[in-house]
């Protein structure tokens, strides 16, 4: 477990990064109705996974409307694909464990 | 918050579903097949072959149909752009989907389907394929496949009622010449899926209110 990005671990920055996984970019109304969080908790999340340089955070306008467009930087990107990665081998050791000792037993046996 | 990562047993079942909310998301707010469906309404009401009878002349006012589906594309496509940008956007807000290698799957998907349709067709009629009217139930064929392999791949049950629907309809207007038994399947297919996409889209309209109009 303690190989897992910690950063990405949490539940909900897990929940943004893989919607962000899934497109080029989005705004920060997608992201909140995408993924149900208040506009704080949000932000704050975002905040952290801005700090880990995991996403970029760009305010811009669209005609007279100010825009928060977020988007995965490509380290955070392969953050999430290592995430994954991890997470697979770790739910897959138990079971491979498991099937291990079953054959020794039936060897044994 | 229940964010659905307590699913301990497997977890990466909860990421992939988040992964493919976007991409799931689109397809859920009734504009697909209120935009296809449109499309489809367009195509066939304004082909002057719909309203030939076999044996007769075309009536006389089929040459101002082209220019109709010409007028009907472009009010078609400034009216999407509009609603997408004033009353879509405002609402669930901006997103800008990467052209990803499943959409490529899909599209190749769709194509070697439609091929090994069309093959399996050429086998079983063999010569008498002209006489059936090919583009007409090619079209259908496909249509078909597609809305019933992409309903059960999104699990949207609606769009696998679709394509039986526009299966059937192409079935049932069998006896028709050429292209016909498509043309008059897909007016009925493109008129349920725009009351359908319709529906959805208000319902969702009324669901998703613009933030800050809600209170």
């Amino acid at each position: 477990m303690k190989d897992l990005d910690r950063v990405i671990h949490e539940p909900a920055r897990l929940q943004v990064v893989a919607v962000l996984s899934a497109v080029k970019e989005a705004d920060f109304l997608y992201l909140a109705r995408a993924t149900g969080f208040t506009k704080g908790n949000l932000s704050s999340h975002l905040a952290k996974l801005e700090e880990a340089q995991y996403v970029a955070i760009e305010k811009t306008f669209r005609g007279k409307i100010p825009l928060t467009v977020i988007r995965l930087t490509d380290s955070g990107r392969g953050a999430f694909q290592d995430y994954r990665k991890k997470l697979d081998e770790l739910l897959r050791a138990p079971a491979q464990a498991k099937g291990k000792r079953l054959r020794q037993a039936t060897q044994e046996g | 918050m229940q964010t659905g990562y307590v699913d301990e047993v497997y977890p990466r079942r909860a990421i992939d579903e988040w992964s493919q909310r976007p991409a799931r998301q689109i397809l859920l707010d009734g504009r697909p097949e209120l935009y296809f469906g449109l499309v489809m309404l367009i195509s066939s009401t304004t082909s002057a072959s719909l309203y030939v009878r076999p044996g007769l002349s075309p009536p006389g006012w089929t040459w101002v149909l082209p220019w109709l589906g010409m007028l009907g594309y472009v009010a078609f496509i400034v009216m999407t752009r509009w609603f997408n940008e004033q009353v879509m956007v405002p609402r669930v807000g901006y997103v800008a989907f990467q052209d990803q290698p499943s959409r490529h799957s899909i599209i190749v998907g769709i194509m070697v389907g439609a091929a090994l349709a069309f093959l399996g067709l050429v086998a079983v009629m063999g010569g008498k394929l002209h006489e059936l009217g090919w583009m007409g139930w090619g079209s259908g064929i496909l249509f078909t496949v597609s809305f019933v392999g992409m309903g059960i791949y999104h699990r949207l049950p609606h769009w696998v009622c679709i394509g039986v629907l526009a299966g059937a309809l192409t079935w049932l207007y069998r006896t028709e010449p050429g292209f016909r038994n498509w043309q008059l399947a897909s007016v009925w297919t493109g008129s349920a899926m725009v009351l359908s996409g319709a529906w959805r889209l208000w319902r969702f309209l009324r669901a998703n209110p613009i933030p800050g109009d809600a209170a």
